[in-house]
């Protein structure tokens, strides 16, 4: 059966996780994957780098699960992993931008748009922003994911970057401007 | 001024859906007046609707086989590594004893002084046997560091300097070493 997000039987297959049930933590896997792997994806712009930073992601949170406290939320706890781990990559300076004609990219799209060519446009649409998302700083950049593709509050965004509330909804404001001057620069506002 | 910035501070808020009814009429009649706020207002709003509708992505199909297989990996090579750490344990426990054997013995009267003066006869003898001990406690500060984590190798050469030079200090300064020992030498 599949597993709910934060639904009634999620505690229960976290604890058969905790003893070492790798199925039960497959069944976390399932479901959180898409969470994990979309932020990874909008903080590092790049399919296989979001890819390989969400399996990271798992293996830490599968070696931490110890540390778990049931008290926090999971997804919380989880995406507190992935947005540590993808902040972390980012420090490291990676050479290059991100790359925009990924192949992945258009199989993975979980858009239910049926005519290819309202899939093109949004398509193009994402990337405009995937382009200006990268040009924000880490820290922005991440409490933008998390707002947006991990729907998120503000106070369980600052429980994650260990930021207070008030910085998060400084960062969410700036790291909105920018992209509103950016995106207004070129197209004109419907 | 201060109100452009407390509308910004509503414009926020309202697209965070945080912003009560009267705030929001408060923001909404200042948009009618404010061209400044209200060319803010829709490049705001038009980013935040373009945020919103960027499509959600998925890692792909096998994503959670993948983890798994990684985790299983990561599992052998932890228990692989438990294996050689329970293995330098062993050594290192090993290494203790002799490295305890040696420093205690001449001092705590578990050997025949005599025997001791006759392996050590004069300061070069004495100085080959501490490079000898200290070469046992270089590896055996070196393996229970390895047990224990990464053992850094300048750790385990100070940490068994300063044993050897107890032990020089404590045997060569014994009186059954001392007279015939070290008059023998020099």
């Amino acid at each position: 059966m599949e597993l709910v997000a934060g639904g009634a039987d999620e505690a229960a297959v976290i604890a058969h996780a905790r003893r070492g049930d790798t199925n039960a933590f497959g069944r976390l896997v399932q479901c959180y994957q898409s969470s994990v792997y979309n932020l990874a994806f909008r903080m590092l712009g790049d399919g296989s780098e979001a890819e390989d930073a969400a399996q990271e992601t798992f293996l830490r949170a599968y070696r931490q699960l110890g540390s778990y406290q049931p008290a926090r939320k999971f997804a919380t706890w989880l995406l507190s992993i992935a947005a540590h781990y993808c902040i972390d990559q980012l420090r490291r300076a990676r050479a290059g931008g991100p790359s925009l004609d990924d192949a992945a990219w258009h199989d993975t799209l979980m858009s239910a748009a049926p005519e290819p060519e309202a899939i093109i446009l949004e398509r193009e649409r994402s990337l405009d922003v995937q382009a200006l998302l990268q040009t924000l700083p880490a820290s922005y950049r991440a409490v933008l994911a998390l707002r947006y593709w991990s729907d998120l509050s503000i106070a369980e965004i600052a429980g994650i970057t260990g930021d207070s509330e008030g910085a998060v909804k400084v960062k969410l404001f700036r790291a909105r401007q920018v992209l509103a001057h950016s995106l207004t620069q070129d197209t004109v506002l419907p | 001024m201060t109100e452009h910035l407390e509308m910004i501070a509503y414009m926020q808020s309202a697209l965070d859906g945080a912003l009560d009814d009267a705030a929001r009429r408060l923001l909404d009649a200042h948009l009618e007046t404010c061209a400044l706020c209200a060319r803010e207002w829709k490049a705001l709003h038009a980013t935040h609707r373009q945020l919103s509708s960027s499509p959600r992505l998925s890692a792909g199909s096998g994503f959670t086989a993948r983890v798994l297989a990684r985790i299983a990996a990561d599992q052998r090579r932890e228990r692989a590594r438990s294996s050689r750490v329970y293995r330098l344990m062993f050594v290192a426990v090993i290494l203790g004893v002799v490295s305890a054997v040696l420093l205690l013995a001449p001092l705590a009267g578990l050997a025949d002084p005599a025997v001791w003066a006759g392996m050590i006869p004069d300061t070069l003898a004495l100085l080959s046997v501490a490079a000898a001990w200290l070469t046992i406690l270089m590896t055996f500060v070196r393996v229970a560091l390895e047990a224990v984590g990464d053992g850094p190798l300048l750790v385990a050469l100070i940490m068994a300097l300063g044993l050897t030079m107890v032990w020089i200090r404590l045997v060569g300064g014994a009186d059954a070493f001392k007279r015939p020992a070290l008059a023998n030498g020099g």
